[in-house]
């Protein structure tokens, strides 16, 4: 780790996000950047490597049981419908119908919309 | 009282069991994959709830085998601490532990373990299993994942050995252990124990906690 960095991440011990992991974890993974970054933030924000190791493990098994990649909704949907419940890491779009006064959410990835009540920011919970 | 059984393709069928794939899924009988119990099957398995029996070829026997009992199903796995402090027995090892950083900045954290033999002995020495544990608030707040030999999935214990070069030291081995729950302390301490009489090996570290998200 070069010297530069090796400061930065002693100063701001926490609040460094490996970015040159990414491409490590980038590769073969259509994953927005963001995501990436935020649970490299979360897990290998260190520069241990043999921290770094462990963390990378569930940073990669985080993104194949959790992420919804575009073109396999139908497995997701069938997971849930397996299982119950899943927890899944998806992009959120929220409209406002005003005819209806509601707000309804949309998982792009995984497909399907569910209302929320107005007023209510957050905390979906979907099911097949 | 005798139900239908599932249906579809039938691989297996007997009063108190069905093996198959396809057909129905009914409230009277349990159905769940192979797979889901560890079978490397893609077929599905059903059972009766109930005493009940799958309606199939084999005209009527007063007797049938009633399934599994919990005793053949369940294995109890009890795992044991003492909540008595033991006092440290005299291993005559000197310890070494080495954080991986100075600092707790994710949710993983490593630890070397490192020792030599500080009394001389005719018959040399064993080296014991040990455990580390992060804590907080004197609450063991982490679960060991890996370390660099000797250890063990089920239990997360550390079986050390004597180096090959020097039989008076211990092969350092570094042990990563993750938080298993999230912390508000500033500071953690990282204990070395004995993981058969849980006695603190070592003088505990004190790390401080700088986790950002």
């Amino acid at each position: 780790m070069p010297e530069l960095d090796q400061k930065a991440a002693s100063v701001f011990a926490g609040k460094v996000v490996r970015k040159d992991l990414v491409r490590k974890v980038k590769v073969g993974a259509n994953v927005p950047v963001f995501v990436l970054e935020y649970l490299l933030g979360k897990y290998c924000a260190t520069d241990d490597p043999v921290a770094i190791d462990a963390g990378l493990k569930v940073v990669n098994n985080t993104l194949s049981s959790n992420f919804v990649r575009p073109d396999e909704a139908n497995k997701a949907q069938s997971m849930v419908k397996d299982k119950g419940k899943h927890t899944f890491i998806d992009k959120v779009q929220v409209r406002y119908v005003s005819e209806d006064d509601k707000h309804w959410a949309e998982l792009k990835n995984f497909g399907t919309s569910t209302s929320t009540s107005p007023n209510t920011s957050c905390g979906i919970t979907t099911a097949c | 009282m005798k139900i239908e059984a599932p249906g579809g393709k039938v691989e297996d069928l007997h009063r108190r069991v069905w093996v198959g794939v396809g057909g129905n899924s009914e409230p009277s009988y349990l159905r769940t994959s192979l797979a889901s119990l560890g079978v490397d099957s893609e077929f599905d398995i059903a059972t009766p709830w109930t005493f009940a029996v799958f309606k199939s070829k084999g005209g009527g026997r007063a007797y049938f085998h009633g399934g599994l009992s919990p005793q053949e199903l369940i294995v109890p796995v009890v795992v044991m601490h003492s909540a008595v402090k033991s006092s440290a027995p005299s291993t005559g090892i000197q310890w070494t532990l080495t954080p991986g950083t100075a600092k707790l900045t994710t949710r993983f954290f490593s630890v070397q373990i490192a020792g030599s033999q500080s009394e001389s002995s005719l018959f040399g020495f064993e080296p014991p299993k040990v455990r580390i544990e992060l804590r907080a608030n004197k609450k063991c707040v982490s679960v060991p994942v890996s370390a660099s030999y000797g250890f063990e999935d089920a239990t997360g214990e550390v079986k050390l050995k004597i180096a090959e070069n020097d039989n008076k030291r211990i092969e350092p081995n570094t042990v990563t252990v993750m938080l298993s729950e999230e912390i508000s302390q500033k500071t953690v301490g990282v204990y070395l124990l004995d993981a058969t009489t849980g006695a603190e090996l070592a003088a505990p570290l004190t790390v401080d906690v700088a986790i950002s998200m």
